[in-house]
């Protein structure tokens, strides 16, 4: 409900909201500029007897001296018939400068406020306003619930895509469009009258009529100064009761040209400081740090209100009609979904297409949709976690709908989406489960918790469930628009040859999209590939459409896509990858493996890996923050032949950035495998997992059994397994 | 049968000056091209000394800003007991047709523009051009946004 309330304004009036934050964007940088430029002078020190004095000696016809907010003197006068203002040295009383607002910032003023039309402009304009804070408060709500708590707001996250973006701006930008639609909902309301302006009863004071005296004379003008004006109106000269008008920061006062005197002063009412205040925080004019504030907020607020579109668009795009879905009352299967972003459907989808493939009837609906009754067999739960433990959006009645399910109870399977980071990860999946049980309902196979849609690990549970059902599933998760990219090799390094292991370390430049615009450009826009090392890079041979994956030892932040790859005996892909010259390139598609990451918060980390996949474990190495202790166990065959990274490795031993340096050779006299690295070095590794380090595995299947044997072993004095380390996050596989 | 016509006939010559008493005058306003946001006009007459007489017409829609057209507004407090309109954009013109009593033409009285723009200067008395048959065809220039005032009868 909360995020309809989010999104349906936000898509209407997206392209509105983009226009209002964008020119407002426009208007408080001209502001910072205005404040960072302005003059300084000794304000208090200037009388405004002084002033006027100045001015009018040099200037003919001065109607109105103006202290604008970030301090300089503009002077209105006529000059050759013509009304005209100059911004004056407020100690001469010179002009220095014509100050007339360019026709395009006045069109960007009244496109902010007035849509460039009059009273119908003026009302969008405070719709707009009223939208914006709307959006705010609703978002603010949803942050709060996607982060799990207001202290948690201020942390770092990581995310993916355009709805990353939208969540760290919209964190970062919440604080200043808050002030800036509150304000401007005010001022909107006051232009239409609803809320008080605060002016004045409009009062005629008449002055004596007497001969004027000169300015620099006057008690009533020399008592105040330069630093609390707003400005002075000077008699009109043809008519010689006209008083002299001055307003200040607190009142306005009128004075006889003739004697001098305080005619009357009036001090501002409380409704007029309101009023002032909200036009001073929403123009920000004179207040340079609150100006860069609310520009980049404002700046902010147009990317927002862009990527919220794209969010919205999407969403509706995803959630289109299911082929072949059949209904629930003839289905053997019902797949729910539990969705907050709409990105979870990819996998019901999947599992659709493959169970339908496999000959089986499944009805695919939201977890709201649960019906009271089913034929089905089974139901499979797909649960994504909205925030702290809460119920997604399309899931938030289901615990209710369960209570009322009539008939035999199906097996249920479920599968939690989340966020290891957050705090309770996968927390509505646990909810779903405890419910089911609680009513009855058998769980065929354990709950899986899937982090931050790790396609693997929906591929694994894939497999359970093929063995659970005793079907053939074939899972393919397609994603919707592969980011094609070309890379150029610039570089290869040859290993191994000498011990039937050939191996290469490629290293490709990323090549632009455009040729043209600037690099950096194009990264900020998302239109170069980002990588960390761990993640996978998809490469086809030319003759084979099916994509290899080859993890990446670089971070695209470098430029440069690093991987090492070994060639296999007959291997298509691999045989093609290694006879890759330098100038040659290549088109892949990058896969973000966020599950095979570094722990920020491990206190140690142990990388374990074999032959190529030693590949983005020295990506880890890079990575690693200095002083925090990690270790590699590495097998090769011959350290003369195939010691990859060798040079490199040794340099990070040598400066510390590696804590341990242990590698072992097949091919050699005394030599063996990795695992037998891990067996003697059996008791240093378990002092180190068990406060609270890391494993991360990468390499062959088998490297990969035999390091998990010896693992078990070290681990077993202190009653760790495995499977406890791999679900907490603490033992993590890129085996292939 | 004869003393409607009669009756008609006494009374004509009464309601004669009443219908001749005001006749219709045409006030162009043309505003120089200043390059700023609509101004604010206010059209009246007034006598040689500048006293108000009558109100002809108001331009521009907020009442709240009527104060900076402030010769016309000190002496009538606001109230506008002629025609309103919107502001009138930089370069642009204004013709207003009012009745004028007859008694006001070629007895000294004038007509006068003050005017404002927001954020820049208040005129009050930019253009000022006497009411009598004279005026006609001979417009008269402004002070300040107004660069002229015309009038036809």
């Amino acid at each position: 409900m909360l995020r309809q309330w989010h999104a349906l304004p936000g898509l209407f009036l997206a392209l509105v909201l983009a226009i209002t934050a964008g020119t407002g964007a426009i208007l408080a940088g001209q502001a910072a500029l205005d404040s960072a430029t302005a003059p300084r002078v000794a304000e208090a020190t200037i009388s405004l007897a002084d002033l006027a004095e100045t001015i009018t000696t040099q200037i003919t016809g001065v109607e109105k001296i103006t202290r604008t907010p970030s301090g300089r003197v503009r002077v209105t006068h006529l000059a050759q018939g013509r009304p005209r203002s100059v911004l004056v040295d407020p100690k001469t009383g010179i002009a220095n400068s014509i100050d007339t607002a360019s026709p395009t910032s006045r069109m960007i003023t009244n496109l902010h406020r007035a849509w460039l039309s009059g009273d119908g402009g003026r009302l969008a304009a405070g719709g707009a306003a009223a939208v914006m804070l709307l959006l705010c408060l609703t978002g603010l709500v949803m942050l709060k619930r996607i982060f799990g708590g207001w202290s948690a707001l201020l942390l770092p996250f990581r995310g993916e895509g355009i709805r990353r973006w939208h969540l760290e701006l919209g964190r970062i930008a919440v604080a200043g469009l808050l002030l800036s639609s509150v304000t401007g909902l005010h001022m909107s309301l006051i232009g239409f009258e609803m809320l008080p302006d605060g002016a004045a009863e409009d009062v005629f004071v008449s002055a004596s009529g007497e001969a004027p005296r000169p300015l620099s004379t006057l008690d009533g003008l020399a008592t105040l100064s330069l630093a609390n004006l707003r400005e002075i109106i000077l008699p009109d000269p043809a008519d010689a009761s006209d008083p002299i008008v001055i307003r200040t920061d607190e009142a306005i006062r009128f004075v006889d040209v003739a004697t001098g005197q305080v005619l009357r002063e009036d001090r501002y009412s409380l409704a007029w400081h309101v009023r002032d205040i909200a036009y001073r925080l929403h123009t920000a004019e004179g207040l340079l740090w609150l100006a860069i504030l609310l520009a980049i907020n404002s700046a902010g607020g147009l990317v927002l209100a862009l990527t919220g579109l794209m969010i919205s668009l999407r969403r509706r795009f995803a959630s289109g009609r299911i082929r072949a879905n059949s209904a629930a009352s003839a289905a053997d299967i019902l797949l729910l979904v539990g969705s907050e972003g709409g990105s979870t459907m990819r996998f019901a989808k999947a599992l659709h297409r493959a169970l339908t493939a496999a000959g089986r009837r499944v009805h695919l609906a939201p977890m709201n949709d649960l019906p009271a009754r089913s034929p089905a067999s089974q139901i499979v739960i797909l649960a994504a976690t909205a925030g702290d433990g809460e119920a997604p959006a399309s899931a938030n009645r289901f615990i209710d709908k369960l209570a009322e399910w009539e008939g035999p109870k199906p097996d249920v399977m479920i599968v939690g989406f989340g966020d290891r980071q957050f705090p309770r990860f996968c927390g509505y999946a646990e909810q779903v489960e405890t419910a089911c049980l609680a009513r009855g309902f058998a769980l065929a196979v354990p709950t899986e918790r899937i982090d931050r849609q790790s396609a693997e690990a929906f591929l694994q549970w894939g497999e359970q469930l093929a063995l659970s059902l005793d079907l053939p599933l074939q899972l393919r998760l397609d994603d919707a628009t592969p980011f094609v990219q070309r890379y150029r090799v610039i570089e290869r390094e040859d290993y191994g040859a000498e011990v039937q292991a050939p191996t290469v370390i490629l290293r490709f430049a990323i090549v632009p999209r455009f040729r043209l615009l600037p690099v950096r450009l194009q990264q900020s826009l998302g239109w170069m590939p980002r990588f960390e090392p761990g993640d996978l890079v998809a490469i086809s041979p030319p003759s084979d459409p099916r994509p290899r994956f080859y993890s990446i030892a670089s971070a695209s932040g470098s430029g440069i896509l690093e991987i090492c790859v070994r060639h296999q005996p007959g291997g298509i892909c691999s045989g093609y990858l290694y006879g890759l010259l330098p100038g040659e390139e290549i088109k892949a598609v990058i896969h973000p493996n966020p599950a095979f990451r570094p722990d920020a918060k491990a206190s140690s980390l142990i990388l374990i890996g074999a032959g190529a996949g030693i590949a983005p474990l020295v990506g880890f190495v890079r990575n690693a923050r200095p002083g925090h202790p990690v270790r590699l166990y590495w097998g090769g065959r011959d350290p003369n032949s195939d010691f990859l990274f060798r040079t490199e490795l040794e340099n990070a031993r040598s400066n510390g950035r590696l804590t341990r340096l242990r590698t072992i050779f097949s091919r050699i006299k005394g030599g063996g495998y990795v695992q037998d690295l891990i067996t003697l070095d059996a008791p240093e590794l378990r002092a180190e997992i068990a406060a609270g380090g890391q494993i991360l595995i990468c390499g062959g299947r088998d490297m990969a059994e035999g390091v998990r044997l010896a693992l078990s072993g070290a681990l077993a004095p202190l009653g760790l397994d495995l499977p406890t380390l791999r679900r907490n996050g603490r033992l993590v596989e890129d085996v292939y | 049968m004869k003393k409607p016509i009669l009756a008609l006939a006494l009374t004509l010559p009464l309601l004669l000056p009443v219908i001749a008493e005001a006749r219709p005058v045409r006030i162009t306003t043309t505003l120089n091209a200043y390059g700023g946001d609509g101004a604010y006009l206010a059209i009246y007459v007034t006598d040689k000394a500048g006293k108000l007489r009558q109100t002809i017409h108001v331009a521009g829609g907020k009442a709240k800003y009527h104060k900076h057209l402030s010769g016309w507004f000190r002496q009538s407090g606001g109230r506008i007991d002629g025609t309103t309109g919107a502001s009138v954009g930089a370069g642009r013109s204004l013709t207003v047709s009012a009745e004028i009593a007859d008694a006001l033409i070629d007895a000294g009285f004038e007509i006068r523009v003050d005017s404002a723009v927001e954020k820049e200067s208040d005129v009050p008395a930019d253009a000022r051009i006497t009411l009598e048959k004279a005026s006609i065809g001979k417009p008269s220039a402004g002070r300040g946004y107004v660069k002229s005032i015309a009038i036809e009868m």
